[in-house]
């Protein structure tokens, strides 16, 4: 009737295998992509150098990979403007959830900022289009900002309620049996206690908008003559650039693209490895 | 509940913040409903049952057709999340239970790395690198025996098509699946684990048991990456293939809703229609979304609640 117990083990220790190779198989794409993207865009920074931060993009007969630029003050520029917007948004709302959670509206609060995760971005950026950028009459910085923020939204969202969820009870009963109301805990306590916390979900929301996309699509527009036009006028993102060029036919626009993924891949490890060292530095 | 005077006028105070957020949903679906509104009017139901994009100067001989996109969005994420949920269920074991903390810990670390890696970064890796791969090692290989099943009849040409978009897909949800499998399975209370193990089960034996007890979660899990991979457009976009015609071979390139949105947008601006027609997708992607998230999200919940009594 039962299996013998060897077959048993011998089973145990080959699953355990595939389960674990599965694992690590998965990071391949990874590896394949970093050193794609050393091997590709480290030959277009070599050739261009710092200047591949500085100048301007090249056009599709010239002999010079020139710089991103436009992309890289764009997107600098429109990430900060957006979390500027969301995260302040995202935080009194999960103060608000997290204090009030039985409450009839804060439960609907949660669904509904939950449900913006459910809203593609190319459907914000479709929205943006329709409102701001037609109400403008061109697309801008701004408006890419605005798509940017509400993609942000509740992702900052989450992680703020798990920051305020993480705050030991005993904390909470100390502000409050001092006499102190909601406003005053947040301030004079739960900040204290979170600040590495908040940082990092600022940073995190940063890195979150300086990789998308699709929200830009049809609402930064695509400068290249110039690095700076203004907030109410057209901007550029490096992920912009790297997905318009890679659908180019011309090699000099892939060999851009490439560089940018390079700086892009250099920027977002960065501020991710400096986030998950905040986040050690202040568990309780 | 403890509420004070200050906390009262608090409460109030942030009403309006919440009330805005939820304006913003609703102004967005209604923007979104009333820019589609004239394709609707125009073409009525056969915008969903035809297949066509012909754009013309001339109104009257304007005719878009969405199925084939619909359908190919439907498809593609299906398949990306059949392929990640495997995927996930390894690394939740291995992260969890297999891999002590210090050799388990730069797993961890890469899968984080992997899940907020820019899209596009995947997108460009999908089709320059993936892309051709796949056609040399799998597709033409897959073609050339096994042609004869329906998914594997088509020739591959480019290798851009709906196999190498849902692995690129797959690829980049799979982080995000599996961080909520491990969020659920850190749920299941220990006891199971311990009546497992105290029948004499083998590690495996109990893996499968606690698998068993995530089954509803992983299942809601997956709505939510499904509403994620339904509307991922640089990924698609780039891997995708971006060709107009309707196909369940996995070796030939279609047209997604989201990339068709990505490719169209700029030209259908000259036509009448024809951004009205893509808002009409953008309507449908949005609901399904929504949908599939929301269902997801109870779920969860509801699972939560009945795992802890």
């Amino acid at each position: 009737m039962y299996k013998s117990l060897s077959s048993r083990k011998i089973k145990n220790r080959i699953m355990l295998f595939i389960i674990v190779a599965v694992s690590i198989l998965y990071v391949t794409p990874l590896i394949s992509i970093i050193y794609t993207a050393v091997e590709r865009g480290g030959a277009t920074l070599l050739e261009a150098g710092l200047t591949f931060l500085t100048n301007l993009p090249p056009t599709p007969l010239s002999t010079s990979v020139g710089g991103i630029a436009p992309a890289l003050i764009g997107s600098l520029l429109a990430s900060a403007l957006a979390i500027l917007i969301s995260t302040p948004i995202a935080f009194l709302a999960a103060f608000y959830v997290t204090e009030f959670p039985k409450h009839s509206l804060s439960r609907m609060c949660e669904v509904v900022v939950r449900s913006f995760s459910g809203v593609p971005s190319i459907v914000v950026s479709m929205f943006i289009y329709s409102t701001v950028v037609i109400g403008m009459g061109r697309q801008s910085l701004l408006a890419g900002s605005l798509s940017l923020s509400i993609v942000t939204l509740p992702y900052a969202y989450v992680y703020f309620t798990s920051a305020f969820r993480s705050i030991p009870e005993s904390l909470r009963e100390a502000a409050m049996s001092l006499g102190m109301n909601r406003v005053r805990a947040l301030i004079h306590v739960y900040i204290g206690v979170l600040r590495g916390s908040l940082v990092t979900g600022l940073l995190m929301s940063y890195v979150r908008a300086f990789g998308d996309t699709a929200p830009l699509l049809f609402t930064m527009g695509f400068l290249m003559n110039s690095v700076f036009a203004g907030v109410l006028q057209q901007s550029n993102a490096i992920p912009l650039m790297i997905f318009v060029y890679a659908l180019s036919p011309y090699e000099i626009f892939h060999r851009v693209a490439w560089g940018a993924t390079l700086v892009l891949l250099l920027i977002y490890l960065t501020l991710f490895t400096v986030s998950r060292i905040l986040v050690r530095g202040v568990k309780l | 509940m403890f509420f004070s005077k200050s906390d009262k006028l608090l409460f109030y105070a942030i009403l309006p913040l919440i009330a805005g957020v939820l304006g913003i949903l609703l102004i967005l679906s209604f923007v979104i409903l009333t820019q589609s509104w004239p394709s609707f009017q125009r073409f009525g139901l056969a915008l969903f049952t035809e297949n066509a994009w012909s754009p013309s100067s001339d109104p009257q001989k304007e005719f878009y057709g969405l199925s084939a996109p619909i359908v190919s969005s439907l498809y593609v994420s299906t398949l990306s999340v059949l392929i990640s949920i495997p995927i996930s269920i390894c690394l939740t074991l291995t992260l969890i239970e297999i891999l002590p903390n210090q050799l388990g810990t730069p797993l961890r670390y890469v899968t984080e790395v992997m899940g907020g890696l820019p899209t596009v970064i995947y997108g460009l890796w999908g089709s320059t690198i993936l892309t051709p791969l796949l056609r040399d090692q799998v597709m033409k290989p897959l073609h050339d025996f096994l042609g004869f099943i329906p998914i594997f009849s088509c020739r591959p040409l480019t290798g851009h098509s709906i196999l190498t978009a849902s692995i690129t897909l797959a690829v980049a949800t799979t982080p995000y699946v599996t961080a909520l499998f491990i969020e659920g399975y850190h749920l299941i209370p220990s006891k199971y684990k311990e009546g497992a193990y105290s029948l004499g089960a083998t590690d495996y034996e109990a893996y499968k048991i606690m698998i068993g007890i995530l089954k509803p979660y992983i299942i809601a899990a997956s709505l939510l990456g499904f509403s994620r991979a339904l509307g991922e457009t640089t990924i698609v976009a780039l891997t995708v293939g971006n060709s107009m015609r309707f196909s369940l071979c996995l070796f030939d390139p279609v047209h997604t809703i989201p990339s068709l949105i990505a490719n169209q947008f700029e030209s259908a601006r000259l036509y009448e229609y024809a951004l009205p027609a893509l808002f009409a997708g953008a309507l449908v992607l949005l609901i399904i979304s929504l949908i599939a998230s929301y269902f997801g999200i109870r779920l969860i919940y509801g699972w939560r609640e009945r795992i802890h009594v």
